[in-house]
């Protein structure tokens, strides 16, 4: 009666109440237009049981709909996720169907720059180009941005996580050597800072790029350079071997970032172990080795001169049985 | 004055080649926002800079730092004791062979904008530094003689300004007057030497106009006595000021600085530099055998606005806040000079009402 398989592509979910599904709306680096939710109310007025579900993918999931409502609910709500879509500069073409591809999850990110102060990056904008890169795509993919090395959307449990960083420049002519700097850097973040000679040098096998060194300095003689990302891959929740990523890139450009997402792709179809369920990319990857997840992702991709790739990949984690 | 002053008209385009002409002599500081510069990620810094065309300044907005640093450079190299044979011959320095050398200053004449607040808050330093106690600082001087002021308009006070209060709303202490108006600029220029520069094409530029009105007013207190110290309001401070001393950074007048002698970058000997200081961060009184006198952030945060309007103004007879308000612009707690000083206005007629208290 049902295509479970078809339902589920489609980014509906099978519910436990038998003949029952919730709708999932994709909000692409977590930040929409107070509009929709006009939509989402009547939605779950209408056809669902009235109540909400904020995902943990930055998502809404609307319960309670009848999956023989499932033709009316994507008439009613096309509009509606053409035009986030449209936002991410993603054009779906038959946005009557609903959505294409339900592997590749929503791109979620930090509220960023456009409200908090730590953040070194729009994360809700570059979040909105790794969905124009990335998706609709098959393949079960996790990507989180974050704006800085505090990680809040705790990119460290995703498969690819992207973490904005600064670099922090350094004018020593305008620096009164209060050291606000200093000691917030070693209270709070890495301990990258010293003073010699009346100047503030920072460690670079220390700095994290966090920025908040520039945050601290009441006269700008720390101010902002470059925005650059840190690329960590291979983290991940689930039942076998929960883990966090490690480092994969350091001080990566934007646009290496959209390079190497897209480029992640080619590694998983030419790596995967194809029969249900299909692998995850962290196990792709312990599978297949880290040479030749390097050797796929970084294919054609000229990467900007500060970029720095790690040698190994250095998860951690743990398996059942837990070790004694 | 009115006669000699001469009066001038000119586009956008035309104003390139002044702007050429001028800066031929003359190094010309003025506020300039630069996008992505500022202390937040995806914000604008706005801050006096050198400027390369009249169409680069920025007329309408408020600059985060004041123009201070143009006379008190941050970092101001006084003398060096180097030894030159040994910075010549890469040998080790011989301290018998060092010499002490006035460091030079090559600083060109310079032009900066400014508003009304901020050529006053120049007038106060110049009283700290040009005649506090009978004496002239060397340094101060020697760059304060290279600088004409263009004063700029301010007709209407931003967020948090109050310098109608402080009577810092009007100046006409001013080389040339500079107005950006339809298409070009309208100026006003009293000095002679400046004049040249400008074609005289105009009789009816409409002079300066000044804010009249704070968007909320305060009351400057006249008499404050140490009683104050022991009030409430310091402790409320101590819990809110984190001592990062933005406030006295971006204030205009706060001119505070400490003397360190700095090994030279080829390391043949040192130089003397006299660096800012802030009386609100670390170390600042702090003293040999470790004392330190003020610990208590309320207790720096008194000792910075009671000197701002009360102290100073004992000595030199002006106040040395001048309302600009970038102190509380900047403050990352939201604390307010402008608030402060109504609080020191409740307790002053609180007590008066009482005197057996």
């Amino acid at each position: 009666m049902y295509n479970t398989k078809k339902i589920i592509k489609n980014a509906f979910r099978i519910s436990k109440v038998r003949d029952e599904t919730a709708v999932r709306l994709r909000v692409p680096g977590g930040h929409l237009e107070a509009k929709y939710l006009d939509v989402i109310k009547e939605l779950s007025q209408r056809f669902g049981n009235g109540t909400v579900h904020l995902t943990t993918r930055q998502g809404y999931e609307i319960p309670g709909v009848k999956l023989s409502d499932i033709e009316k609910v994507r008439e009613f709500m096309w509009q509606m996720i053409y035009e986030i879509e449209k936002d991410s500069n993603v054009i779906l073409d038959e946005p009557q169907k609903g959505y294409p591809s339900s592997g590749t999850r929503n791109i979620c990110a930090c509220i960023g720059n456009r409200v908090c102060q730590f953040a070194n990056s729009d994360t809700t904008l570059l979040a909105q180009k790794i969905e124009a890169a990335i998706y609709p795509n098959n393949y079960h993919l996790k990507v989180a941005v974050s704006g800085c090395p505090n990680d809040c959307i705790k990119a460290h449990m995703h498969d690819i996580g992207i973490i904005a960083g600064v670099v922090p420049e350094y004018d020593k002519e305008a620096c009164i050597l209060c050291e606000a700097c200093l000691d917030n850097c070693k209270e709070r973040v890495t301990n990258a800072l010293r003073v010699e000679n009346y100047q503030i040098i920072r460690d670079e096998d220390y700095c994290i790029k966090c920025g908040e060194c520039i945050l601290k300095c009441p006269t700008r003689a720390a101010y902002r350079g470059k925005t650059l990302y840190r690329i960590i891959v291979g983290g991940r929740t689930g039942k076998r071997n929960p883990r966090l990523a490690a480092t994969f890139i350091e001080d990566a450009s934007e646009d290496a970032v959209l390079a190497l997402c897209k480029n992640v792709y080619f590694f998983i179809a030419r790596y995967i172990d194809p029969k249900p369920p299909k692998e995850l990319m962290g196990y792709i990857i312990d599978r297949a080795g880290f040479d030749k997840f390097v050797q796929e992702v970084t294919k054609g991709v000229i990467l900007n001169p500060e970029a720095k790739l790690a040698g190994k990949l250095d998860n951690s984690g743990y398996s059942y049985p837990a070790k004694r | 004055m009115a006669e000699k002053s001469k009066m001038a008209r000119f586009s956008c385009e035309e104003g390139k080649g002044i702007f050429d002409s001028l800066s031929k002599h003359w190094t010309i500081i003025a506020p300039l926002e630069r996008p992505g510069k500022g202390r937040f990620s995806g914000t604008a810094l706005v801050s006096y800079e050198e400027v390369r065309s009249f169409d680069e300044i920025e007329f309408f907005k408020k600059t985060q730092f004041s123009a201070k640093s143009v006379l008190l450079p941050i970092r101001q190299a006084m003398f060096s004791f180097r030894d030159n044979k040994a910075a010549a011959s890469g040998a080790a320095s011989d301290s018998r062979s060092h010499k002490a050398e006035e460091a030079d200053d090559r600083t060109r004449p310079t032009i900066i904008f400014l508003r009304s607040c901020d050529i006053h808050a120049i007038k106060v330093m110049d009283a700290h530094f040009l005649n506090s106690g009978g004496y002239t600082d060397f340094y101060y001087q020697r760059l304060r003689q290279k600088v004409k002021l263009f004063l700029i308009e301010c007709e209407r006070p931003f967020e948090n300004c109050f310098c109608v209060s402080f009577k810092t709303n009007k100046t006409d202490d001013w080389s040339a007057f500079i107005r950006k108006a339809e298409g070009g600029y309208e100026i006003q220029v009293k000095d002679e030497q400046l004049g040249a520069y400008f074609p005289g094409n105009a009789e009816d530029i409409a002079p300066p106009r000044f804010a009249e009105q704070d968007s909320r007013p305060v009351k400057i207190p006249q008499d404050i006595d140490t009683s104050i110290f022991e009030d409430e309001i310091w402790k409320e401070y101590t819990l809110r000021c984190i001592a990062c001393g933005r406030c006295t950074i971006t204030c205009p007048t706060c001119s505070c600085f400490s003397v360190q002698d700095i090994l030279c970058e080829d390391k043949a000997g040192e130089e003397r530099k006299r660096i800012w200081s802030s009386c609100m961060v670390k170390k600042f009184s702090l003293l040999a055998g470790n004392h330190d006198f003020r610990i208590k952030e309320g207790d720096r945060l008194r000792y910075r606005v009671l000197h701002k309007i009360y102290d100073f103004r004992k000595r030199q007879g002006i106040n040395m806040c001048i309302g600009c308000g970038r102190c509380d612009d900047a403050c990352p707690e939201y604390i307010s000079m402008f608030k402060c000083i109504e609080k020191i206005n409740h307790i002053i007629e609180a007590r008066a009402a009482r005197p057996d208290l």
